[in-house]
């Protein structure tokens, strides 16, 4: 009996042993799913700074939050609009998701998807504290904040430095000069495109539109008009609208763009100017990271959008449009995901933003004059002298009728109908949008 | 004898007890999972198509408004959407006479012309089909670039010109470029088919052709052809039906564009529920394709019938 003793006791020992171990267990299993997790769905970047930018914010926002883990999902941003939509009306959308301000925003928190983040924006170290208040405008819909900004992106004229010293070419500061500076650049080298222009997926052309539409129509009349606000049968009908696209078809003609802009691809026409193959591009502040990697290293500046001679808008408006981020209405963790957005709109999150990807960011509060690249700095520079925001067509317009201009430009630019055609179906389009709204 | 018992039979399959007998139970039984997944699948589905075509709704709308039969109204008079029908018309007919025509002159050549490396130059023709669609339509995308693709380098190199609006933007091509993209990827599926089915044709009907002093030509025509009938009636279905489901191809290669120039039904569906979100209005356009599918699905299967 005694010789069995140490056995019992081994059989004790394991006994406590898995005592001990299913305590553990246990307690670990509670720990694990006393954790929150989040879904955040984000654009997909080809951009490796980027990508690198979004792992480490998360692990430094999870080391800070212990309880608080990040599921970060990336998606294309032609599946993106429409995969939020289809996800943010089931149970399987984001916690927290990036959105462009405007009406892309707007139609999810007229649709009841997004939390109201006017309340908890105002408490104490919240994102209210950290934003200039007129910055939420863009997220406000129906009075009530439904998304917190998080950077700007904006558009210049990039143009290729050592080609415009070497050649002694001024850059162009009206659409006159423009015009001419095409000329001339067909003149030094035929097989050189002035412009690089890819408009293949439409959006780059609307982006010409829009800012030609501010310099010429003027900004009061086009917020107006996108807005469709006001007599129907007015919308659209001021000639600045014909006389815009009829600058682009002008700028075409006088051999501005390269062969065939409506079957290049927006990358295609970012690579073409990369190659040093376009003397100059109309591209946003993310663009230089494509230069830069794929060959021209720098060699590049930035202008302006040239001014409209007899334009009627505010010549120093720039192209620019607020994004940020939105709260599911469906989430289970308002608390978490609200500290996780408030954490990207800290002063370090959005230093470390535009350092390691140049985005302008909303709070510059630990910005230094020294960071980021000389192009950033020239950029956030020239910001401060916006005298406004050029409204963006398709960001901007009721959705059928901005399809129909983003189609109706391709057609404009390869001449197979007129501006003022185009325009009177733009009108039609615009009136039939509105009386369906009632 | 033969016609008694026909009718015999016949008889015993219209009877009620028949049809809800106990054998007819085990039938039903039998066919019930399938038929469950066809009324889940397909038949719910189509009817709540039905349904929400009367409505107007947002992709996220909380709300659905009841407007009957105005979408259909709408339809008649919507000029894309009669551009996307044409288009789809346009593929099928092209898909019948370049994917079967060339298929079946593909197969006729690897049946009775080429003697070796048959499997090989098979396969290499056959392979297009096996690639995701959508990586076929980026590799064309590269192909067709107006400032760097090959078609414009070979085109440049060989001293001739291009289209200046681009293939795929100019509004008098970009769809021939997208048929010919189709053509590339399903004429090897074709082939294979009709390769099979030729394979099948009794050798001594080409004997006897040959004794008749039929060469390959007049053989072709009068034994392959009507031997090949059943098989050729369901290649033209298929390339039917793919012509009008067709979207992944037109999406990535044009989005529809230029302007409105190469929309097909579906793109214009996608484009009407995700992007403009009129899903009402997508859904009207959807029971008109299917009708028209289902329409020519049944012209094609009675033809087929009234052939035999």
């Amino acid at each position: 009996m005694g010789e069995n003793l140490p056995v019992w006791g081994d059989i004790m020992k394991l006994i406590r042993l898995a005592a001990a171990a299913s305590f553990f267990a246990c307690t670990s299993f509670s720990l694990a799913s006393a954790e929150t997790e989040l879904k955040l769905w984000n654009l997909t970047s080809s951009s490796d700074a980027v990508n690198k930018h979004w792992e480490e914010v998360i692990a430094t926002f999870e080391e800070a939050h212990p309880g608080i883990k990040i599921n970060y999902e990336t998606f294309p941003s032609d599946a993106y609009k429409t995969g939020l939509q289809v996800a943010l009306a089931s149970d399987a959308g984001p916690d927290i998701f990036f959105n462009w301000s405007g009406e892309d925003a707007a139609v999810l928190a007229r649709n009841g998807l997004t939390a109201d983040l006017t309340e908890i924006g105002a408490n104490p170290g919240m994102w209210g504290e950290k934003i200039a208040p007129g910055m939420f405008d863009a997220f406000t819909v129906g009075g009530k904040i439904h998304g917190v900004p998080t950077h700007l992106i904006t558009k210049y004229m990039f143009y290729n430095t050592s080609f415009f010293a070497d050649n002694n070419l001024s850059v162009p500061t009206t659409l006159g000069e423009l015009k001419a500076s095409c000329k001339a650049i067909r003149d030094i080298n035929p097989r050189m495109s002035p412009i690089s222009l890819g408009n293949a997926e439409k959006w780059k052309g609307v982006h010409y539109i829009s800012t030609l539409n501010q310099k010429i129509v003027g900004e009061a009349q086009v917020a107006k008009d996108y807005a469709l606000d006001g007599n129907a049968k007015e919308l659209f009908s001021d000639p600045g609208y014909v006389e815009a696209l009829q600058t682009l078809v002008d700028l075409s003609q006088a051999g501005c763009f390269n062969k065939a802009p409506n079957a290049t691809t927006a990358d295609a026409s970012r690579s073409l100017f990369a190659a040093g193959q376009a003397a100059m591009i109309y591209c946003g502040n993310w663009c230089p990271g494509t230069f830069d990697s794929e060959g021209l290293e720098g060699g590049y500046d930035l202008a302006r959008f040239p001014a409209a001679e007899n334009g009627k808008g505010n010549q120093d408006y720039n192209f620019a449009l607020l994004e940020g981020y939105q709260i599911s209405a469906r989430t289970k963790n308002m608390d978490a995901a609200s500290t996780f957005v408030n954490f990207l709109v800290s002063g370090e999150t959005q230093a470390k933003r535009a350092r390691d990807f140049g985005r302008l960011p909303v709070n510059a509060s630990h910005m230094g004059e020294e960071d980021g690249t000389p192009i950033f700095r020239k950029i956030a520079k020239d910001a401060g002298s916006y005298a406004g925001l050029v409204l963006i067509l398709d960001v901007g317009l009721e959705k059928s009728v901005s399809e129909h201009y983003l189609s109706i430009i391709q057609e404009v630019l390869n001449e197979t109908k007129t501006p003022e055609q185009a325009m009177g179906e733009i009108r039609a389009r615009a009136q039939k949008a509105k009386e369906q709204q009632g | 004898m033969t016609v008694l018992l026909e009718q015999e039979s016949a008889a015993r399959r219209a009877t009620p007890s028949s049809i809800f007998g106990t054998s007819s139970i085990f039938g039903w039984i039998m066919v019930l999972p399938a038929l469950s997944l066809f009324a889940l699948f397909i038949l719910v589905p189509f009817i709540q198509t039905l349904v929400y075509s009367l409505y107007k709704f947002g992709l996220t709308s909380p709300t659905k408004q009841f407007v009957g039969f105005s979408h259909y109204l709408e339809i008649v008079q919507d000029d894309v959407f009669w551009i996307a029908f044409e288009n789809n018309i346009i593929i099928a007919i092209t898909g019948i006479i370049l994917q079967i025509g060339v298929g079946l002159l593909l197969a006729a050549i690897l049946d009775r012309g080429i003697k070796r490396g048959k499997s090989v130059i098979s396969a290499i023709i056959f392979m297009p089909i096996v690639i995701s669609t959508i990586a076929i339509g980026l590799l064309w995308r590269l192909v067709f670039d107006p400032n760097t693709g090959m078609i414009e380098e070979l085109f440049f190199n060989m001293g001739w010109s291009t289209p200046m609006r681009g293939w795929l933007g100019d509004p008098d091509i970009a769809l021939y470029a997208i048929i010919f993209v189709g053509f590339w990827q399903y004429t090897g599926f074709m082939m294979i088919i009709l390769l099979a089915a030729m394979q099948g044709i009794p050798r001594e009907l080409y004997e006897a052709a040959k004794l008749d002093g039929a060469g390959p030509i007049l053989s072709f025509f009068n034994v392959t052809l009507p031997e090949l009938r059943n098989v050729l009636i369901v290649c033209v279905l298929i390339t039917v039906i793919s012509a009008f489901k067709v979207f992944d191809l037109v999406y990535v290669l044009t989005s529809g564009g230029p302007g409105n120039s190469t929309q097909v039904m579906g793109s214009y569906i996608v484009q009407n529920a995700f992007t403009i979100g009129r899903m009402g209005y997508a859904n009207a356009v959807s029971v008109v394709l299917l009708v028209i599918a289902l329409g020519l699905g049944i012209v094609q299967l009675r033809t087929s019938r009234r052939d035999r």
